[in-house]
């Protein structure tokens, strides 16, 4: 019966400061120059000046062969082929859904882009908008694959994989595209009980692991039954642990989310949402991660 | 009048020095729920520039002919002013033409071909205020929390005022004080890039009037102001961007 | 209520756990995320604060003006509310009411003001049926990440107690002028009595149970909610913002609300005195929390 309410002063608002030791690189800011050499190609966030190439905002320097850019600290999605991403549908239009990617401009899925249930094939007749929102309704969320980059920029998803397609109960984190670390997998079924997509686009995406083997229908199904309370609290503890990972500037992928969730362990799943108990999990997750990675 | 703006011992009325600049704080990422924000404080004036995009256009905008949707919204809190209180304003002449420079100023710097066909939108509240030159602070606000977005841009761009005393002495970044004693004002909005020859200016607008052969002279003075505020805003982004290091972007 | 789309599954998701009692940040149906205020944060005000409720973000600010008390109530001085949506808390909304809510706001912070027992108009009173002070309450959400209700009632009380009026040396009635003379000395102030200054409590229904402090995305799960003002243990207003209740249910809402508000005004109280107690009562100069 007894509710919790904590009010706190501003001016005793804990701050997080970065430990200066680990990141010695190079920031770059806007109109700073980069190279002066020709034979480089500009990349995202760069432009070319009298000949010289440079920074367009605030990041740091990859270099990749001939191809320069710079990677901003906070940005939209901008995608790649082949990256796995979470997204919600906006808008069902003839042949596609117009999905929210966290980009500049909504991807595209098409109809002819997916595996329908069952390995049926594709009717003409059968794409009318109606049974296109049988499979995949507006605010519907789903995972998919970067298919291909469009010249405007805008990307074309396909979801012809079991593992791919639309998403049931769970929780949407959303974190920086930037925090996001590229993985050989960005599928874990955690040892705690879930599961996490991690959506190269910042959405990741937190749910109950659930048996394939009933289920592994190609995904456009929803199992709208109550989640145990077990799988619950880790689902949630979970969430806010990736909130305080995101919160200290840690890169999110399964390693980082194992190390905050095992730091985590003394504190509540509530208690994550004081802002110093969020930075301290963010923390020791980082330094623990430091030392894995030495 | 004129010449009480600056003391025999070279002291303004607030104790600056004729090239000083008033008290400039910032922070970055202030408000968490929208792509890019920024809180500056110059002086007494209190701005808080927030962005949102780039995004799909909403039905709204993308009817309108163009092919780079930016809007841009300036509001004056009704508290913003000593005295008495403000009247909200809404659609008015005045605010109209505040927004449409600080679109210009912007759409000149921003790397516009990147964000063909989306929306971009920068709102500026303008919490406190002593009186004059908001729009240099709305300026430098909406600099920083562009950058905080991430969005490509050429040039930091930076807004300072300066004014003349009549012994033809310039001073640097207008105060409320110095404005309505009776000076003339020149605001600047420039691409200040340091030591480089390729410096331009995006926005100038005069106050009352000057003697063509003073203008170089104050011009200068802003200028060299635009300048000042860059390395403030250079380094403040360059700390914000150590503070908030991702361990790992570099291997990524 | 901002927007912010949510499938079905999601939802249901939500549901499902205000039944459990384990919400989607962890929280119980009877907690509050954690809160945050600075006072005294806008030097052209007379008094002001900012606070936050999750990532609600408020700066309300308070102008006293001297107006002619209403010839109904001689002995009173007069208080009005205004709640502005910032241009980037409009895109919360994306165009889905936010004006409207920020009326409803402010006519709800009338009501519960209007109450004898919630606020001592009396003391606003310079000189009966000629002239008293009326406070403009303004209040700027910056942004929002829902519960707005409640986050401007606790952030007005906030401000209210941060305000100095100035003090009326002398007030004499001339003929048919009042002549009035204020103190010279800017810190001799008048301050207002805040402890029963209403704080509303939203409580939202979702499926059978009702949650206070509603994060955005259980306000769309919502299928009704309900403001309750309350002054120390009194109810001052009671007004439904959407669904309807089944009497019992509205009985253990305002049960729930009533207890809650007791919590939250003892700790916002002694939060203030704390304020107050470390920068001490002048006007200081201090960093403000925006840039913290």
């Amino acid at each position: 019966m007894t509710s919790n309410i904590k009010i706190n002063l501003l001016i005793d608002k804990p701050k997080y400061t970065a430990d200066l030791g680990d990141n010695n690189y190079r920031v770059f800011t806007p109109g700073e120059s980069i190279t002066e050499q020709k034979d480089f190609m500009r990349g995202h966030g760069t432009y070319v000046e009298n000949g010289e190439i440079k920074s367009s905002v605030v990041g740091v320097v990859k270099k990749i062969n001939k191809l320069i850019s710079v990677i901003p600290m906070k940005s939209k999605y901008t995608g790649e082929i082949g990256d796995v991403v979470v997204g919600r549908v906006t808008e069902i239009q003839k042949k596609r859904w117009k999905i929210d990617t966290n980009s500049r401009l909504d991807s595209v899925l098409l109809i002819s882009s997916i595996n329908l249930p069952g390995g049926e094939l594709r009717r003409r007749n059968a794409e009318d908008e109606q049974s296109m929102r049988k499979l995949l309704q507006e605010e519907d969320l789903l995972s998919a694959e970067v298919q291909n980059v469009f010249v405007d920029g805008s990307l074309s998803l396909h979801t012809r994989s079991l593992k791919y397609g639309k998403l049931s109960q769970g929780i949407l984190v959303s974190v920086s595209p930037s925090l996001i670390k590229r993985r050989k997998t960005h599928f874990h079924n955690l040892p705690c009980g879930v599961s996490i997509i991690i959506g190269n686009n910042g959405y990741v995406w937190v749910s109950p692991t659930v048996n394939v083997e009933l289920e592994g229908q190609g995904g456009f199904t929803q199992n709208l039954e109550a989640v145990s309370k077990t799988d619950r609290e880790m689902i949630v503890r979970i969430k806010n642990c990736i909130l305080a990972l995101s919160s200290c500037y840690v890169m999110i992928y399964d390693t980082s989310i194992m190390l905050a969730y095992e730091e985590s362990l003394k504190y509540e799943p509530k208690d994550l949402l004081n802002q110093d108990i969020m930075y301290e999990v963010g923390f020791n997750a980082k330094q623990r991660l430091l030392m894995v990675n030495q | 009048m004129n010449h009480e703006l600056i003391s025999p011992q070279g002291l303004r009325i607030d104790g600056r020095r004729q090239n000083e600049l008033r008290q400039i704080s910032i922070k970055l990422g202030v408000l968490d729920r929208c792509d890019g924000s920024s809180f500056y404080l110059h002086g007494n004036t209190k701005v808080i520039a927030s962005i949102s995009g780039p995004k799909h256009p909403s039905k709204a905008s993308s009817k309108k002919d163009e092919n780079f949707y930016f809007n841009v919204r300036v509001k004056f809190a009704t508290f913003s002013k000593n005295g008495e209180r403000q009247k909200v304003m809404k659609n008015s002449k005045l605010l109209g033409e505040f927004e449409l420079n600080l679109k210009n100023i912007f759409k000149s710097v921003i790397l516009v071909e990147k964000y063909e066909k989306s929306q971009l939108d920068l709102n500026i509240e303008i919490l406190q205020t002593d009186g004059g030159s908001e729009i240099c602070a709305a300026v430098n606000a909406a600099t920083l929390a562009l950058i905080d977005a991430g969005i490509c841009m050429r040039e930091y761009i930076c807004a300072c005022t300066a004014s003349l005393t009549s012994d033809g002495i310039p001073l640097l970044d207008v105060s409320h004080l110095e404005e309505i004693s009776g000076g003339p004002t020149l605001t600047i909005a420039a691409l200040p890039r340091i030591g480089d020859h390729d410096q331009s200016v995006s926005f100038v607008e005069l106050s009352q009037k000057f003697y063509l052969k003073d203008l170089n002279k104050i011009f200068d003075c802003a200028l060299r102001g635009c300048e000042k505020i860059r390395a403030i805003l250079d380094e403040a982004i360059r700390s914000n961007a150590n503070e908030t290091a991702i361990s790992e972007l570099t291997d990524n | 209520m901002a927007y912010n789309p949510l499938s079905e599954a999601e939802k249901t998701f939500i549901l499902h756990g205000v039944q459990d009692d384990f919400r989607n940040d962890g929280r119980s149906r009877r907690d509050y995320r954690p809160m945050e205020f600075e006072t005294n944060v806008i030097t052209s005000a007379s008094g002001s604060t900012r606070f936050c409720l999750a990532n609600s973000d408020i700066i309300v600010g308070i102008k006293p003006e001297i107006d002619v008390p209403l010839s109904n109530r001689p002995n009173e001085g007069k208080i009005d509310f205004f709640v502005d949506c910032s241009a980037n808390a409009l895109l919360d909304f994306e165009g889905r009411g936010g004006e409207e809510l920020a009326l409803e706001i402010s006519n709800c912070l009338r009501l519960a003001y209007s109450a004898a027992e919630s606020f001592d108009l009396k003391a606003l009173c310079i000189l009966p049926k000629h002239q008293c002070w009326k406070l403009f309450v303004d209040i700027l959400i910056l942004q929002c990440s829902g519960n707005l209700y409640d986050a401007i009632s606790f952030a007005v009380k906030c401000a209210l107690f941060n305000t100095r009026i100035p003090r009326v040396s002398s007030a004499l009635l001339d003929g048919g002028n009042v002549d009035l003379t204020l103190s010279d000395d800017p810190l001799d102030c008048d301050r207002l009595n805040v402890e029963s200054a209403p704080l509303l409590v939203t409580t939202c229904r979702i499926g059978d149970q009702c949650v206070v402090d509603p994060s955005t995305e259980e306000e769309i799960c919502s299928t009704g909610s309900i403001v309750i003002g309350v002054s120390q243990d009194k109810v001052t207003l009671l007004k439904t913002i959407s669904g309807s209740f089944h009497p019992e249910t509205l009985e253990n809402s305002i049960d729930l609300a009533v207890n809650t508000a007791l919590k939250i005004n003892t700790k916002l109280l002694s939060a203030l005195k704390e304020e107050e107690k470390k920068i001490g009562p002048s006007i200081r100069h201090h960093k403000s929390s925006f840039l913290m």
